[in-house]
């Protein structure tokens, strides 16, 4: 293991300089390959295209939380000048709940469709009902508002706890709950229910000296990526689609819109533009099949950009949630056992990531009887969508704060006690596997020895610990290696970039070619230019991604060492690759052939060099663990909190290019603390949503927080050439718990419910 | 709508574009003049995406319809840099790796250089409120933070 | 002989509650097709949303993968990513 204290790091090595990790290029800091774009505003963003002939397109969302739709007039809207189309959910095919997308986790086309536009019902505020298209975007808009919807308004119900009520509204007829035996007759809002164990928690937990428990309650919450949703769309006479959109995933949006609208995947074409923030809310579709449709019936290519208060009322948010959670501990600090039950709120579909939360958080504790148990619960809100380790925060949050609570009980030190009792190899996780060796104490060990640890606090200061575990995943992924005339070299993949993805693939080209980074040029290849690759999201792509760019490079390799051979007419094994040149063995006379050499002369060898590699990186996807600490300052008279200081510790394997990991840690912290302090969606007794912009849907802002450092525990992760690991998501699995503690530990109780806002921390100070 | 007719000085060349009078200075710029650079996160004012200086002063393109800009000075993204160098600001971004999406950097690179302008020594405390209007969701603020400070430095000499 | 975990919905449904098999089997469909002939019908709820663990390395997408001798099999939630 090694350590890298990730603030005295600055952009140097944009030569290869040389690591201490024993490479030329991974582990140093290049500038980014689309920076200059992205710093200029050169850089094409969803919102940035424009096309020949274009018109734009506008929604007309339900004002209500729970209607039947009884009736879509469009006369008025039609009669305004300059509108050329309008649909509804009837310009759509009707799926069926078997239509799903094959796989392990079965995506739902029936409930997507019914979510892009609702068909009979509105299921939230902002579901999508119509959309019209226009010459300008202020024609559409106006036409927007002339479509007359007539609803029957229906009750809304708004959390799980109403929505598991025996009379509580029903949002869909045909939901019946998944996971109990016999599955029930009768349908409700509970989705499903999922439960995890080991051992038997109820027995063990009688042998414990201190028992914790506590409620725990959090809100939902959104993504907050800064880009709205945009996309435009053509269609062309015979039946071919252009998409150009901001995603996730230029494959994800071929397969999910092709779908919804009935067509095959050959006539649609996803062109990537940037991605301004996703953060697993785009990870989904909801224009895309609207513009396609819209251009299909009006024949001209059609743009549609989401307004701020349209991505709050309509997109991604994560599941609110309430949790129980119950620890056991022998007197000395063990633990015997945990029990934890966690309800999410799903939106308006069947989907949160309550599984996810079972299985995730106690993972960090070595615990032999354990338990959990989760139920989806659909609620009058939008379809959550991923959020950076999805379902995971919710459970860490309950967690966290019950060791903390444990902790002041034993007077152990909160960091010793996740010490004595960490998840280390071996150690079984409650889903059942054993885990590989892993960096879970390596950051609990590297967080006792920072200074801010060991810096005492003031007077209304408080500080908190957590830790936080993500799985991280491989999946399916493209590259291809296309050595240039000149010996430059284009590594083109089908993963969009949402935070640097670009220079860590140019990094592990160079390292695995020889050639220096700055000769590589990566892109970004749209849904025709490079094999099918997954989204990017569940820390993958430095990942996986990676991978076949280690692939595609040797396969390059290969294919330059053949040339090689060929012009010194010796056989292949007697050629080498080294310091991105072709050698000789065992005749050093002969003159080695660089990249720029073999290029040079690849038309009489051959034509064209490339590498490519198309896999499925179905194991060795490194779990991820980090710790948090949290210094806040809570004013007693107005319950303000100030973080005052704040450090993130995460094994993050091989860090391929530091300052892009520093910053997943800094950005997965500061969601986090938002997360914590002061985001919220605030809803009206009738289910309209109120807080739809960034005035008070409050994210943190510059002033808000303080420098975040880093420490990079770097244990390799064996299932990968570089020993990558995932990074991005784990990040934001401590911080709930984190600040929860500190604030509680600066006012000397227990907060148990997120957001805490002011009004909530001076009623617990009040309370006595 | 009928439109109007605005003249203004754009990145220091003279502009003439006709928009309608409910039109904000950003549609202006991004539609009619086709300066995408300046990028739509909330029109409401509250992200700082669409950060551009009018006459020296920064302002949110949302918050300011197009006739508003007649007769004025208006610099955006695509103004700063020279034509073969960056910015000092622009360079820092870069080698602090002070982005991670993009979408709000061009609003913070307006934004702090405006800021340099009037004050070439701030504070941490002062960039931070100074930038408090430019919300930036994947990087946590730290790389940005210390960006400035740095192009701060190197511009003073 | 392959040991396999399955989960407690399922297990409540196709095993009267047993999570624990040992089958004999050398890749992953095999397994399933042991579990099917003792569970008629497990195989399908097995085969729909649940990831699968071989010892440490969880499986996302998985089809034929080979099972060792002693090998630990668990039928786990699928992992999505944000």
């Amino acid at each position: 293991m090694t350590l890298q204290n990730g603030n005295g790091h600055n952009g140097n090595g944009h030569n290869g300089s040389g690591t201490s990790n024993g490479y030329k290029y991974v582990g140093t800091r290049p500038v980014r390959p689309d920076g200059v774009d992205k710093v200029t505003g050169r850089a094409n963003f969803g919102a940035d295209i424009s096309l020949n002939g274009m018109i734009y397109g506008s929604v007309v969302r339900s004002p209500h939380a729970h209607a039947k739709i009884k009736k879509i007039n469009f006369d008025k809207a039609l009669k305004l000048k300059g509108v050329k189309a309008v649909i509804s959910g009837k310009d759509f095919p009707t799926l069926k709940p078997s239509d799903k997308l094959p796989g392990v986790a079965p995506l739902s086309f029936y409930d997507m469709s019914r979510n892009v536009i609702a068909r009979d019902k509105v299921l939230y505020d902002g579901h999508a009902i119509a959309a019209v298209a226009a010459t300008t975007q202020a024609i559409a808009d106006k036409a927007a508002k002339l479509i007359d919807v007539e609803y029957k308004i229906l009750k809304p119900v708004m959390t799980a706890a109403d929505a598991m009520k025996e009379k509580a509204p029903l949002l869909h007829d045909d939901l019946f709950t998944e996971g109990v035996d016999p599955t029930p007759k009768k349908a409700s809002n509970i989705a499903k229910r999922t439960e995890l164990k080991l051992g038997d928690p109820e027995v063990a937990m009688q042998s414990a000296d201190f028992i914790v428990e506590g409620d725990y309650s959090t809100e939902t919450v959104h993504q907050g990526y800064i880009e709205p949703h945009a996309c435009a769309a053509n269609f062309a006479q015979d039946g071919s689609v252009s998409i150009w959109a901001s995603s996730q995933g230029a494959f994800m949006i071929r397969a999910y819109t092709a779908r919804l609208c009935g067509m095959s995947t050959s006539k649609i074409k996803v062109i990537p533009a940037e991605i301004g923030g996703g953060f697993g809310g785009k990870t989904t579709i909801y224009l895309e099949p609207l513009a396609l449709m819209l251009a299909k019936k009006s024949g001209r290519p059609v743009k549609m950009t989401m307004s701020r208060t349209e991505v709050m009322r309509a997109t991604g948010p994560t599941s609110g949630g309430t949790a129980h959670v119950k620890i056991g501990a022998k007197k000395d600090g063990t633990l015997v056992a945990g029990t934890l039950e966690l309800k999410y709120e799903a939106g308006a579909f069947p989907g949160s990531p309550v599984a996810l939360g079972c299985m995730t958080g106690f993972a960090p504790y070595d615990l032999k009887d354990v338990a959990c148990l989760g139920w989806d619960v659909v609620v009058n809100r939008p379809k959550a969508a991923a959020y950076r380790a999805p379902g995971a925060p919710v459970a860490a949050y309950a967690v966290e704060s019950a060791m903390d609570e444990l902790a002041h009980k034993l007077g152990i030190d909160p960091l010793t006690l996740r010490r004595k009792n960490s998840a280390k190899e071996g150690t079984k996780a409650v889903y059942g596997v054993e885990f590989d060796r892993i960096g879970n104490e390596d950051c609990l060990q590297a967080a006792q020895k920072t200074k801010h640890y060991n810096t005492p606090l003031g007077e209304n200061q408080g500080r908190g610990v957590a830790s936080g575990f993500w799985f991280n995943i491989g999946g399916t992924s493209s590259a291809e290696v296309m050595i240039n005339e000149d010996g430059t070299v284009i590594v083109a993949t089908g993963s969009p970039d949402i935070g640097g993805s670009r220079a860590s693939m140019a990094l592990m080209a160079a390292e695995v070619l020889g050639v220096d980074v700055s000769r590589i040029k990566p892109l970004v290849a749209d849904t025709e230019s490079v094999p099918y690759s997954d989204l990017t999201g569940g820390s993958r792509v430095t990942f996986a991604t990676g991978k076949a760019v280690i692939d595609a490079a040797e396969d390059a390799i290969k294919d330059m060492k053949r040339r090689a051979a060929k012009v010194w007419k010796v056989d292949f094994d007697q050629v080498d690759w080294e310091n991105g040149s072709a050698i000789c063995i065992e005749n050093d006379e002969i003159k080695p052939m660089s990249v720029a050499d073999i290029a040079q002369i690849a038309g009489k060898t051959g034509g064209a060099i490339s590498g490519k590699a198309n896999i499925n990186v179905t194991k060795g996807a490194g779990p991820g663990f980090g710790t948090h600490i949290c210094d806040v300052e809570v004013d007693p008279e107005t319950g303000r909190v100030t973080v005052l200081r704040y450090t993130a510790i995460q094994d993050v394997g091989t860090a391929i290019h530091p300052s892009y990991v520093e910053g997943q840690l800094q950005g997965g912290a500061a969601q986090g603390i938002g997360w914590a302090l002061n985001e919220e969606y605030v809803y009206s007794k009738e289910g309209n949503l109120l807080n739809t912009g960034f005035l008070d849907y409050r994210v943190p802002v510059a002033s808000d927080l303080p420098m975040i450092d880093t420490v990079l525990v770097e244990v390799p992760n064996a299932g990968h050439p570089f020993g990558v690991r995932g990074v991005g998501e784990t990040p934001i699995v401590p911080p709930l718990g984190a600040v929860a503690n500190a604030v509680s530990n600066a006012i000397g109780k227990r907060m148990t419910s997120l957001p805490m806002s002011p009004a909530k921390i001076l009623q617990k100070i009040d309370a006595g | 709508m009928s439109k109007q007719h605005v003249t203004m000085t754009v990145n220091g060349d003279p502009v003439e574009v006709l928009c309608r009078a409910d039109q904000t200075l950003l549609d202006c710029l991004r539609d009619e003049m086709g300066l995408t650079g300046t990028k739509e996160g909330c029109s409401t004012g509250d992200c700082g995406a669409c950060s551009v200086t009018v006459d020296g002063r920064l302002v949110c393109a949302c918050l300011m319809l197009g006739v508003e800009a007649e007769g004025r000075k208006i610099e955006t993204i695509e103004g700063i840099g020279e034509s073969e160098e960056l910015h000092p600001v622009q360079r820092h971004f870069l080698e602090e790796a002070a982005l991670q999406c993009g979408i709000c950097t061009p609003g913070f690179i307006v934004a702090a250089k405006n800021l340099l302008e009037k004050n070439p020594n701030p504070t941490e405390e002062e960039v931070r409120y100074w930038l408090a209007g430019n919300l930036c969701r994947c990087t946590g603020y730290d790389k940005i933070i210390k960006a400035v400070l740095k192009a701060a430095e190197e511009m003073r000499g | 002989m392959a040991k396999v975990e399955i989960p407690i919905e399922v297990a409540r449904k196709f095993t009267k509650g047993v999570t624990t098999h040992e089958v004999e089997a050398s890749d992953l469909q095999d397994i399933l097709i042991s579990l099917d002939n003792d569970f008629p019908g497990i195989k399908e709820a097995l085969n729909t949303g649940l990831a699968v663990a071989i010892d440490s390395s969880i499986l996302q997408d998985w089809f034929l993968e080979e099972v060792e001798q002693n090998s630990k099999v668990r039928f786990i939630p699928a992992i999505e990513g944000g």
